[in-house]
């Protein structure tokens, strides 16, 4: 019971949040310099054409009544259509979001693959060899921006060695998964390290505390300890800081969408951005902090799921 | 005194080897016996390396801990030259250990009835018998309805309460021997005396036998039959708990003891020992209690006196033991 009530106060509490987004993106399109109308028509629309978009859009009306009208066009779904794709928004970002959510799954497969291997490896063998080599990879992996990453991999592994795509992303299945396979690793990188330091830390520290050797005292066995004391307790903010990295592999796929040329929600905003396509703009700029405001939802409750003294 | 002794511990070393220029020698030259069903006491400030004697005994020092050279006989088999499997055999079902912080000796992410049950290595069938056991358990330690209280989670639970509930997860195996590590420090003083008296209770009806840390010499009287003085690392004095409130024989122990209050010292000004406990690291080759000792003369500076046995059962470790004036009189205060 306590778990429900405690997740519907946290979508409660999303709703000031959400409101607050919406309003930020309205005055967003209002503070671009010139007519809306104007903009979405180009600069040789006739004059008459501009003013009919203009009532159409609502112009003429007072700012906040324009803004119930864009909050019915939110809620309703009625995003427009785009400008440079003559299509409804919705379809457009539709096509493309799958795209996004398969690479943000792929390279989270990877992270969870690389990261918690190395972290428990990393945080059980403290300061011996093995943990100090993985502390220096980590730190390189860190330090390597994920679009240079991702042109390292396209040269070695699509260039050099042929064996996947350098770009792009097929039509069947099987493309598709090989066309994510290393927009997933470049991507995944930086995230992977962050969580083994995260983990190797955590179990570092856990493993120096009472309960661990409590547990010890009473006989139980190593592998006991290590999965119901100290992994049960070192995985509590490595799936927090997962979590929220989910969100930022969102945003992050604006980089390694354009430099593989993936058709996903991020190339669609940085070609629309380009384009002055503002309709698709403001609904993909929407659709990325609605995701993060979920994530973090998600994360939170997960948390609380995960650690028995959360309680709101 | 007859039998054999249940645990016996003969000139146990354990240093903590944090550089070749850092040696923490945390545990030097220890030696002690521990008798079926009785309470032995470590005694001495903060760092004195009761702690660490402790955690030795089951081996729990972890690098850069070492345990040097030693015997540490159970029944006596030397638990040093277990395995690692048959050493985690060993803990629990022979030896266990209570903490300082309930607090932080308790799996927060795991309910109090898995931290019990995980332990019962002995019942057959673990998943129905276990339940019922752990709440005997709770129930034996004063939980109040037990059968609650056992699907909490142990921040759910009060000092107190998460005292009681550690003990009765570590007395789940059945253990020969009870290691209580400061069990009453982080405990309020009406709490701290229940938790005493429960030691006490189980210890008699579980036949066990209990070795006890504390720096509270009150809780010492209490519950202990015999003790041991530690300063530096190494015991100082060891003898019977009357014999040492009432004739002590070490000048570190007349100074701790003239340093808590009393019936005898009422209206007096309780007199501190003066200075610091040395730095473990750093020992100069004399006795440790040398600097802050009253009696101290040049060859205390030099030398490391040995231990002697005085009478049987009475050990003390100082140059100059005839020296000693008593304090009388202090035992019947603690024992009203």
């Amino acid at each position: 019971m306590s778990h429900i009530n405690y997740i519907v106060k946290r979508l409660l509490q999303i709703l000031p949040v959400l409101l607050c987004v919406t309003i930020l993106i309205f005055a967003m399109m209002r503070l671009i310099p010139g007519d809306p109308a104007r903009i979405q028509l180009g600069e040789n629309a006739r004059e008459a054409a501009v003013q009919a978009l203009r009532l159409k859009m609502g112009l003429d009306k007072p700012l906040v009544t324009q803004y119930f009208i864009f909050m019915k066009q939110l809620i309703t779904l009625d995003l427009g259509t785009s400008l440079l794709y003559k299509i409804p928004v919705v379809k457009l970002i539709s096509q493309r979001i799958g795209l996004t959510f398969s690479l943000a799954g792929v390279s989270m497969f990877f992270i969870i693959l690389i990261s918690f291997p190395l972290g428990y490896i990393a945080g059980m063998n403290k300061d011996k060899a093995a943990d100090q080599t993985i502390r220096v990879i980590s730190l390189a992996a860190i330090s390597m921006p994920s679009f240079w990453l991702g042109i390292l991999l396209m040269l070695f592994f699509g260039v050099h060695l042929r064996l996947l795509p350098v770009g792009g992303w097929g039509s069947t299945p099987l493309e598709h998964l090989k066309g994510l396979l290393l927009p997933g690793i470049a991507s995944a990188m930086v995230t992977a390290a962050l969580v083994m330091r995260n983990l190797r830390n955590s179990i570092v520290d856990i493993n120096s505390l009472d309960y661990v050797d409590f547990a010890r005292s009473k006989g139980l066995m190593d592998k006991t300890v290590k999965k119901n004391y100290i992994m049960r307790n070192a995985l509590l903010s490595a799936v927090t800081l997962l979590s929220m990295r989910f969100a930022w592999l969102l945003g992050g796929s604006v980089v390694i969408e354009t430099v593989f040329a993936l058709p996903g929600i991020g190339k669609l905003l940085v070609d629309s951005i380009f384009a002055r396509d503002y309709p698709v703009v403001q609904s993909v700029v929407f659709l990325l902090s609605f995701s993060v405001l979920v994530i973090n939802l998600i994360t939170d409750v997960l948390y609380a799921f995960l650690d028995p003294r959360i309680r709101l | 005194m007859s039998n054999p002794p249940l645990l016996e511990v003969k000139n146990l070393y354990m240093h903590y080897h944090i550089s070749d220029q850092e040696i923490v020698k945390a545990v030097s030259d220890v030696s002690f016996s521990v008798y079926e069903g009785e309470t032995f006491g470590f005694v001495g400030e903060s760092g004195c390396g009761k702690s660490a004697t402790c955690r030795s005994l089951l081996r729990l020092i972890k690098p850069p801990g070492e345990i040097l050279s030693g015997e540490i006989l159970y029944k006596g088999q030397d638990i040093l030259k277990l395995s690692p499997r048959a050493m985690q055999q060993f803990r629990g079902r022979q030896m266990s250990m209570i903490f300082q912080e309930p607090m932080t000796a308790l799996n927060p992410v795991m309910k109090i009835r898995d931290q019990i049950t995980d332990a019962l290595y002995f019942l057959k069938n673990r998943k129905t018998e276990a339940n019922e056991y752990a709440v005997d358990l709770l129930r034996r330690v004063g939980i109040p309805l037990p059968e609650e209280r056992i699907k909490e989670y142990p921040h759910q639970f009060s000092g107190g309460m998460q005292q009681r509930a550690m003990i009765a997860s570590a007395l789940g195996p059945k253990p020969g021997l009870l290691l209580a590590d400061e069990p009453t420090t982080a405990l309020d003083v009406t709490i701290q005396d229940q938790i005493i008296k429960l030691i006490n209770n189980l210890r008699d009806e579980l036949k066990m036998s209990v070795i006890l840390v504390t720096h509270d010499l009150g809780v010492v009287a209490q519950m202990c039959d015999r003790l041991a003085v530690m300063y530096a690392g190494r015991i100082m004095e060891m003898t019977d708990t009357v014999t040492l409130f009432s004739k002590p024989r070490h000048p570190y122990t007349y100074a701790l003891l003239g340093s808590i209050p009393t019936r005898a010292n009422r209206g007096k000004k309780l007199e501190p020992i003066t200075g610091a406990p040395p730095n473990l690291a750093n020992l100069d080759p004399g006795c440790p209690f040398k600097p802050r000792c009253r009696y101290a003369e040049s060859v205390c500076g030099e030398e490391l006196p040995e231990i002697r046995e005085l009478k049987p059962g009475h050990w003390s470790r100082c140059h100059f033991l005839d020296k000693a004036e008593s304090f009388q009189g202090v035992i019947e205060d603690y024992q009203q």
